[in-house]
């Protein structure tokens, strides 16, 4: 027995001729004709009163009116594949212009921008990059606009856009962040020329206890944005003339509707033609019983001038809702029970989702397929050009369909069946899916050629959508699981700084949330609202933060440290959510402002509050593992190298109880690397930038790779290994330049021309080599100046007074290379110039340890350039900044001043040039004694400070040149001086010095 | 020759003279009492009513014949039964034959009441293109003009597609008889019928009406076979020392209710659901969801894969177009009630074991989709409690008893 119903089969379909609309036909020709001009239309109406079908019609029209006019097609906001603006931007462009004769530098950034983001690359790189694809966007839209007739635009569902906010954007006014799909549709499309651009939606209704007036805002941002060529249009629902005309072509010539019931029907449906269609089917194939429905016209007939709002008007209308669904429950066969079921599937069906979620076979689920395509409340969906397609043709019911079949009596126990689809679809169609692309994906990577970065791109594009998606049916099968994933996919999404898939996570998200039947839902899985809250404001400074957006990140973080009430934040159960957002604060600080003591104060102030390590929640463990590693980067900044050690042990031992924030333990490995070989822990600091290397290796990331490469060149400069500190530098430029990202240029080159000056620095030492070394100078010099260049360029003023630092003592290296081989006359123009540099890293320089040093390099380049009386009084400029200036003078050298720490490194380096001048003079015993001091405070800043070393060669090379008995004498008399100190300066051992003297003096 | 009790108002309706043709469709489970009633209007027409009649069931058990060869077999049968009215020679093509008998018949109609009854519709159901055909060749005529009264009789509606028909059919779903009262009654008569004057006093008779209607509920092809069973007449001697009521009912039980419920409402091909149908007595109502929640727990041996829907959205599909017994209600799908109640009661007597554990896992069932919809539902929490009350409905043994009557 064949067991199917084919009744299906006769319900009406879409009709071919648009009905009622001539108005609009009309004032739609009008604006595509006017050349020049440009028009923003919004047609707005409830569901189902055909805004689609207009759409649809302005596709024929153009398409009529000839290849000069260029259209987008529909660009349907409520899909997975139009959520981010990038994916926007990309239909449009390929919509508009599918043979690629426009566009042509958008296409070709846009490529640059895909791969760099691949390959991860500097986040502030990213978001230049991306503000200057969306000029590229207006501008191309306005190349084209000029030699084409009209340029359409037209966007479906656009009450989508009025989902996009939440409590926590209002309250935090975050509303204009441009990643954002309405600002980003509002300034864009505000900007182009001959477009014709309409918007349909339905006005999003404020949901109970909102005081918002959703749809007047947006109609006066529009109007704000499109001023005079602004024209929203409310479409009206059909006339009684039109409902009559309509049903007449609906019905193919059955006389189905008595002429003396049409105005009851007419109010019954709202003009709306969705209904009639349906009221069509009910009469014409669902019911069982049309006489029945007939009569109850007849019996509502005195309804039919019942003013909108009624209670038994819409009485009414539920009554023949009802039928209408029983009958499609009954009276289609098994189509009734599915579709019920595809009211539970809003990302759409297609054979394999049918297969998986219902276990239908292939063969039943192409002929429910076929089936259910022309049918009037049905949506065809193909995805659009441009964007990384997650699917092919997909089928939805029409929105207006999805609410009637979700009504609580159609589906009496809804959560329960919904539950059962979403995870079946969860299950059996998007974990097997997305496993099927990651390993893909997986793949692509260990393969590791630069070729294949196209290929994984749009993979990554597809599975970033498919996580959207099956994000949904999570939230659907279990809302407090499906939360929990959305917070761990935003986190992965922004760390990996992926603006686009960030946002289309948080569009899906607030989609469901916006619905309080949801919200109550996710309330009663133990999620209250006020968490939610609570957790999207330390989602929002995560945001900002990794996509480098850090003006708004100190903003917005600064806003919410202050008043944590506004967003529910309490002060004690939720420290760990303020300590994060406090960490990531501290850090923009530090990177936007350098060092700050108060923003330090607060910081460990917020440290204070959280619980021990081993009572942490995870959260706060990683609070804590953050705030150490921003005090720590503060403390970097600030040249308090004690204190960042300490800090970055902090973290790292936080970050290893964490295990799943490899990336961020990376970081910190390096920024204690740093330290450590500031500090002359060479093997340490090799050792932790190593272990960094690795993690970002293994993570493929080769932004951070390139960062630790530039350390390792740091460490290997420190330990005076220069060949290899230049190879490091050398790999870490070609990531850099491969990923454009201008911080990480300057800083390879910074490291390269350092250690380029070292190296030559140390060839003079040995009066070997000079042309090489003045060779090396210049290629430092050129190195530094391009990365000057850069800095600039990009605005990167904090690395600015370093560069100078740097080129400066590279003059001052060519001034005394010169003045060797050329004459002193012939030096002073780079000596000038090294001046000129010096001082320019002096005026910039905030930090007293930096300034120090700076005046330091100031004065070697007094002493070279053959001006020891301005070096003396450069030195004492030192010694006053530090404090050390009456200690010296007056002071016991045994005991310590009271100096920071860091402030020896600079008081060595002022008492090794001294001694290196003495020596000039012929003074050997006052050399001696000053490198003597100098040896004292290089041990001081740091037991293993390698600049010890740098006083050895100098001293040879004098004892070198001097009788035997004179160096006997000069040695004795050192011993006694030291002696007479009891072999103590500053409280440290000179012992070994004196030992050293000897032993160079006996050889 | 059955008794007829109570369908007056359905006879009034069928018999109720018009100037204008009718179409009337009757439906209702297996032995409600369609043939009856067709019977009843026979007699109370008057005499110059002309009847025309089909039973579809005798072409359809005529193994291989095409829906036009089954059209051509009735226009032939309505032919030999105009014999007597029409003169004059028909064409050979069949739909001009149609044509033409439906014309005569409507101009019959004219000048006497005139019926066309077509039985056991049923049986051509889901075959579209046979209805296509009466539709569009003999049905659209005789509603067009004259007056012609067409009745069909069968379980389901006829899936009607053509306006013209679509528009004026009347349907008149048959209930089962009131219990107290016509049940009783139809007893009683069955009894005078048989002569079995032993039971006719009380208050023996109300010992012996209570027995039969708690199995029928008020079925009357079923009360008129239990009340002339063998059994029931062999009981009188019990009856006069005493009567076992339960044992009685049991005897009953096994010897008429269960065939007639195997044979007329469980006849399925499949043995899962055969078995399960009689399962699905108890429960008052259940979508796909839950009845595969509930299989999976009282019939884990024939219970198919835990994630396929899709057996059961078909199978229950199928049972609602197939049977008279499945129907999509408000609260989603159910037995109907007259045939719950006989499966429930005929299962509780013979499988008592059976039947007890059916209730334990329907309670189980909603007392697990409750938690569950507590967990996720939010301050809704309407679902929950509603499967709260089912399951205790199925846990309180008075409540599950009062379910029963």
């Amino acid at each position: 027995m064949n067991h199917t119903i084919p009744v299906i089969d006769d319900l009406t379909t879409k009709t071919p001729n648009l009905v009622g609309r001539q108005k609009e036909l009309d004032r739609i020709k009008k604006c595509l004709y006017a050349r020049g001009d440009r028009h923003f239309l919004y047609y707005y109406a409830g569901g189902g009163l055909g805004k689609t079908r207009l759409l649809e019609e302005v596709q024929r029209l153009v398409a009529e009116a000839g290849s000069e006019y260029a259209s987008t097609g529909i660009i349907d906001l409520y899909h997975t594949d139009t959520h981010a603006t990038s994916d926007v931007e990309r239909i449009i462009v390929n919509g508009l212009d599918p043979a690629e004769n426009y566009f042509h530098q958008y296409r070709v950034e846009r490529k640059i921008y895909e791969h760099l983001r691949e390959r991860g690359t500097d986040p502030q790189v990213l978001e230049d990059r991306r503000h200057q694809l969306s000029q590229l966007f207006v501008a191309g839209c306005r190349e084209m606009a000029l030699e084409m007739r009209k340029l359409v635009i037209c966007f479906d569902t656009i009450e989508m856009l009025q989902y996009e906010s939440s409590a926590v954007e209002t309250v935090a006014g975050l509303e204009t962040v441009d990643a954002r799909l309405k600002p980003w549709l509002i300034e864009h499309l505000s900007k182009l020329a001959n477009v014709l651009v309409i918007f349909a939606g339905r006005p999003k209704l404020s949901s109970p206890g909102e005081t918002t007036d959703h749809q007047q805002r947006l109609i006066g941002e529009m109007k704000l944005a499109f001023g005079k060529d602004f024209f929203p249009v409310a479409l009206a629902p059909f006339t009684l003339d039109e409902t009559k005309q309509f049903v007449q072509e609906l019905a193919a010539g059955d006389d189905i509707i008595p002429q003396a019931d049409f105005p009851i029907v007419h109010q019954l449906t709202g003009g709306r033609p969705i209904f009639l269609h349906l009221i069509v089917d009910l009469l014409r194939t669902l019911s069982p019983e049309p006489r029945r429905i007939l009569e109850q016209f007849q019996d509502l007939g005195h309804l039919a001038n019942e003013p909108e709002g009624s209670q038994s008007l819409s009485d009414a209308r539920t009554a023949i809702e009802r039928e209408i669904l029983n009958s499609l429950f009954n009276n289609t066969g098994e189509t009734g029970g599915y579709l019920a079921r595809i009211a539970l599937m809003p990302k759409g069906i297609d054979r394999e989702i049918l297969k998986c979620a219902l276990g239908l076979p292939t063969r039943v689920a192409d002929e429910l397929l076929r089936k259910l395509a022309p049918l009037s409340f049905v949506k065809r969906f193909n995805p659009l050009p441009g964007t990384q397609q997650i699917h092919g043709e997909r089928l939805f019911l029409h929105d207006e369909m999805y609410q009637l079949l979700r009504k609580v009596d159609v589906i009496p126990y809804l959560r329960i069946t919904e539950r059962q689809i979403a995870h079946g679809l969860e299950e059996s169609y998007y974990r097997p899916q997305i496993h099927k692309l990651e390993k893909e994906a997986d793949e692509l990577k260990k393969g590791g050629e630069s070729l294949r970065i196209d290929d994984l791109i749009p993979l990554r594009e597809r599975l970033d959508k498919m996580r959207v998606e099956r994000l949904y049916y999570l939230l659907a099968r279990d809302p407090a699981l499906g939360y929990e994933e959305y917070k761990r996919l935003s986190d992965e999404a922004n760390r990996q700084r992926r603006v686009g898939y960030g946002m289309r996570l948080l569009d899906e998200f607030l989609r469901f949330y916006n619905d309080l039947d949801r919200r109550e839902q996710l309330n009663a899985a133990g999620i209250p609202h006020e968490q939610v809250i609570r957790e999207s404001a330390g989602l929002w400074v995560e945001r900002f933060h990794w996509w480098a957006q850090y003006g708004n990140e100190i903003r917005f973080a600064q806003h919410v440290l202050d008043h944590p009430e506004d967003l529910y934040l309490r002060q004690v159960e939720d420290v760990g959510i303020l300590g994060n957002i406090c960490a990531l604060w501290a850090r923009a600080c530090a990177i936007l402002n350098g060092y700050n003591a108060a923003v330090v104060e607060a910081a460990q102030a917020m440290l204070q509050r959280l619980p021990t390590l081993e009572q942490s929640s995870l959260v706060e463990t990683l609070a804590r593992a953050r705030l150490e590693t921003s005090i720590g980067f503060q403390y970097r900044y600030g040249a308090e190298l004690p204190h960042a050690v300490r800090h970055n042990v902090e973290a790292i031992k936080a970050f290893r109880t964490l295990d799943t924030r490899e990336d961020e333990l990376a970081i910190v490995l390096n920024n204690l690397a740093v330290v450590y070989a500031k500090q002359g822990y060479i093997s340490q600091a090799r050792i932790l930038a190593q272990d960094a290397l690795r993690i970002d290796e293994t993570l493929g990331d080769d932004y951070t790779t390139g960062l630790t490469l530039t350390v390792l060149g740091a460490v290997e400069r420190t330990a005076g290994n220069f060949p290899e500190a230049i190879q490091y530098g050398e790999e870490a430029l070609e990531k850099f330049t491969m990923l454009d990202d201008p911080y990480g240029r300057v800083r390879a080159y910074y490291g390269i021309a350092f250690a380029l000056r070292r190296m030559a620095k140390r060839e003079l030492q040995h009066d070997r080599r000079r042309p090489e070394a003045k060779q090396k100078l210049h290629d430092a010099q050129h190195k530094l100046e391009t990365a000057l260049d850069i800095a600039t360029k990009h605005a990167l003023k904090a690395e600015l007074p370093e560069l100078h630092a740097e080129l400066g003592k590279v003059f001052r290296e060519l001034g005394r290379v010169i003045s060797i081989t050329e004459g002193t006359q012939a030096a002073s123009a780079p000596f000038r110039q090294g001046e000129h540099h010096l001082n320019n890293a002096l005026q910039d320089y905030k930090n007293r340890s930096d300034q120090a040093m700076a005046r330091q390099d100031l004065a070697e380049l007094y002493f070279v350039s053959h001006d020891p009386l301005m070096a003396e009084q450069e030195l004492e400029h030192v010694e006053s900044l530090i404090g050390t200036l009456a200690w010296a003078q007056t002071g016991d050298p045994r005991t310590a001043p009271s100096v920071q720490n860091e402030d020896y490194l600079p008081l060595g380096k002022v008492y090794r040039l001294r001694g290196e001048i003495a020596f000039d003079e012929h003074k050997p015993v006052k050399a001696l004694q000053n490198y003597a001091y100098a040896f004292a405070f290089f041990t001081r800043f740091s037991p293993n400070s390698v600049e010890k070393e740098t006083m050895l060669q100098p001293m040879y090379d004098y004892l070198r040149a001097l009788k035997a008995t004179e160096r006997q004498n000069l040695e004795k008399a050192v011993r006694a001086w030291a002696a007479e100190l009891q072999n103590t300066i500053a409280e440290v051992n000179i012992k070994p010095f004196v030992d050293m003297v000897s032993d160079f003096a006996g050889i | 020759m059955t008794p007829f009790i109570d369908r007056n108002e359905d006879i009034e309706r069928i018999c109720e003279e018009s100037d204008r043709p009718t179409l009337l469709n009757v439906f209702g489970e297996a032995g409600i009492g369609k043939t009856a009633l067709k019977e009843e209007v026979k007699k109370r027409r008057s005499s110059e009513t002309i009847f025309f009649e089909i039973d579809l069931s005798e072409f359809v058990t005529r193994a291989s014949l095409s829906y036009l060869q089954i059209c051509e077999a009735i226009v032939n049968r309505l032919i030999e039964q105009a014999r007597p009215y029409i003169t004059g020679t028909l064409p050979r093509d069949l739909e001009d034959k149609a044509a033409i008998l439906t014309l005569k018949l409507v101009q019959l109609s004219e000048k006497a009441p005139t019926y066309l009854i077509v039985d056991t519709t049923e049986t051509m159901q889901d075959n579209l293109q046979f209805w296509g055909w009466i539709e569009k060749n003999i049905a659209s005529g005789l509603a067009m003009d004259g007056r012609i009264h067409q009745v069909y009789l069968g379980r389901l509606p006829v899936p009607w597609r053509r306006f013209e028909l679509r528009r004026i059919v009347h349907l008149i779903p048959l209930k089962p008889l009131a219990v107290a009262e016509d049940g009783r009654s139809l007893v009683v008569a069955c009894l005078q019928e048989h002569e079995e004057t032993r039971y006719l006093a009380p208050p023996r008779l109300d010992a012996v009406v209570k027995t039969i209607v708690e199995l029928t509920q008020g079925h009357p092809e079923l009360t008129i076979g239990v009340t002339t069973s063998a059994t029931l007449i062999q009981a009188v001697t019990d009856i006069e020392s005493g009567l076992d009521r339960h044992a009685l009912q049991i005897k009953l039980c096994r010897e008429v209710v269960e065939p007639y419920v195997k044979q007329h409402f469980f006849n399925v091909d499949s043995p899962f659901w055969s078995r399960i149908l009689w399962d699905m007595s108890v429960l008052r109502w259940f979508d796909p969801i839950i009845l595969q929640r509930f299989a999976k727990v009282v019939m884990r041996d024939l219970a198919p894969a835990a994630d396929d829907q899709y057996f059961y959205i078909d199978g229950i599909g199928k049972l609602a177009v197939q049977n008279t017994v499945v129907w999509y209600a408000e609260q989603g799908y159910q037995l109907s009630s007259l045939v719950a109640g006989i499966a429930r009661t005929c299962y509780h007597l013979l499988y008592p074991e059976a039947y007890e554990s059916a209730l334990v896992a329907a309670a189980q069932t909603f007392r697990d989709l409750a938690e569950e919809s507590e967990k996720i539902a939010g301050d809704d929490q309407t679902d929950a409690r509603n499967f709260y009350a089912e399951a205790e409905r199925y846990e309180n043994p008075e409540l599950a008893k009062e379910a029963i009557a």
